[in-house]
């Protein structure tokens, strides 16, 4: 085990390649999934407004 | 074959379909990561010369190899969408720049690792480094150039036309090797010829590189149906989809 973390004398170099490598896929799926997120509440939010403004003018017709 | 592709390109139907897909993209390719990861790490043999510091070139080449093809994507994509007006084809290229750029940083960075111990410096202005660090600076071009628009189809009009004129960097990258004197060792995969690497070392690579292709298809659906998301806010199907709860999709 000792021998395959020194890996032969790059262990440094070796695991920080790889750090950064698996720090870059995760970095990938939390920032896809946020963007996701994102998007779906300023859609939700749009949606609700356009409601919104039909129901108003739906009454504003209803008043006249 | 149009029909279909006429519905493929309609964004309902392309949301639909990547949600359905993406996930049966994303976990396999996780899983390929790590078989791919540990036939790199631990099932390899130590190289002759290089010891175990060759075993960057598992992290190395897959991501080197993103780069360059994520920004084919991106610059093809944009071509479609300036030359025939597609938006998803512009929802694409704004949807891969980030991924491509992303893996460019990680190909720079272990390449600079794997230089230090190999040729006794982490950078070195070499015609390969250099151009790869050109491909860098042209996502982040291309991403701040769309970020300084308010109007959707001005940014998609201005940085497509610099994703397509930024591809003359591809070649460059791929021929620097041979143009120039290259410090960056020749390719140890080559498209005809027999690879100049052992069957042991080079099964975990060829896994690899099929694995991270896998996993930038899932990250790329998913951020195309964010895209398409934002710039269907105010159409019928979102309304639909959006309008009766929080939080579906």
């Amino acid at each position: 085990m000792a021998d395959f973390l020194a890996m032969g004398g790059y262990a440094e170099f070796v695991w920080s390649a790889f750090g950064v490598w698996f720090a870059c896929v995760i970095f990938n799926i939390v920032s896809a999934r946020r963007r996701m997120r994102a998007s779906i509440e300023r859609a939700t939010v749009a949606a609700a407004r356009q409601r919104h403004r039909a129901t108003r003018k739906m009454r504003q017709r209803h008043d006249t | 074959m149009w029909t279909w592709f006429h519905k493929l390109a309609s964004p309902p139907h392309f949301y639909r379909l990547a949600g359905l897909i993406g996930p049966w993209l994303l976990w396999p390719s996780l899983l390929l990561l790590a078989v791919g990861t540990y036939g790199g790490l631990v099932l390899a043999p130590a190289d002759y010369q290089q010891g175990d510091g060759f075993r960057i070139i598992y992290v190395h080449v897959p991501s080197a190899y993103l780069s360059t093809t994520i920004y084919a994507v991106l610059a093809v994509a944009s071509a479609i969408g300036l030359i025939w007006r597609i938006k998803l084809a512009h929802a694409v290229a704004a949807a891969a720049a980030p991924i491509g750029a992303s893996f460019t940083a990680v190909a720079l960075i272990s390449g600079a690792l794997w230089g230090k111990p190999m040729w006794g410096t982490y950078w070195e202005w070499d015609p390969r480094l250099t151009s790869e660090l050109i491909l860098l600076f042209i996502y982040f071009g291309y991403m701040s150039l769309r970020a300084s628009f308010e109007d959707l189809n001005q940014a998609d009009r201005a940085s497509g036309l610099l994703a397509v004129i930024g591809v003359v960097n591809l070649p460059i990258i791929h021929y620097s090797g041979m143009w120039w004197s290259s410090l960056h060792q020749g390719p140890s995969l080559k498209t005809l010829d027999a690879p100049s690497i052992s069957g042991d070392m080079l099964w975990p690579l060829l896994l690899l590189i099929a694995a991270s292709t896998l996993f930038f298809g899932a990250l790329l659906l998913s951020r195309v149906r964010a895209e398409v998301l934002d710039r269907e806010q105010n159409s019928r199907w979102i309304q639909d989809l959006f309008g009766d709860s929080a939080g579906a999709g």
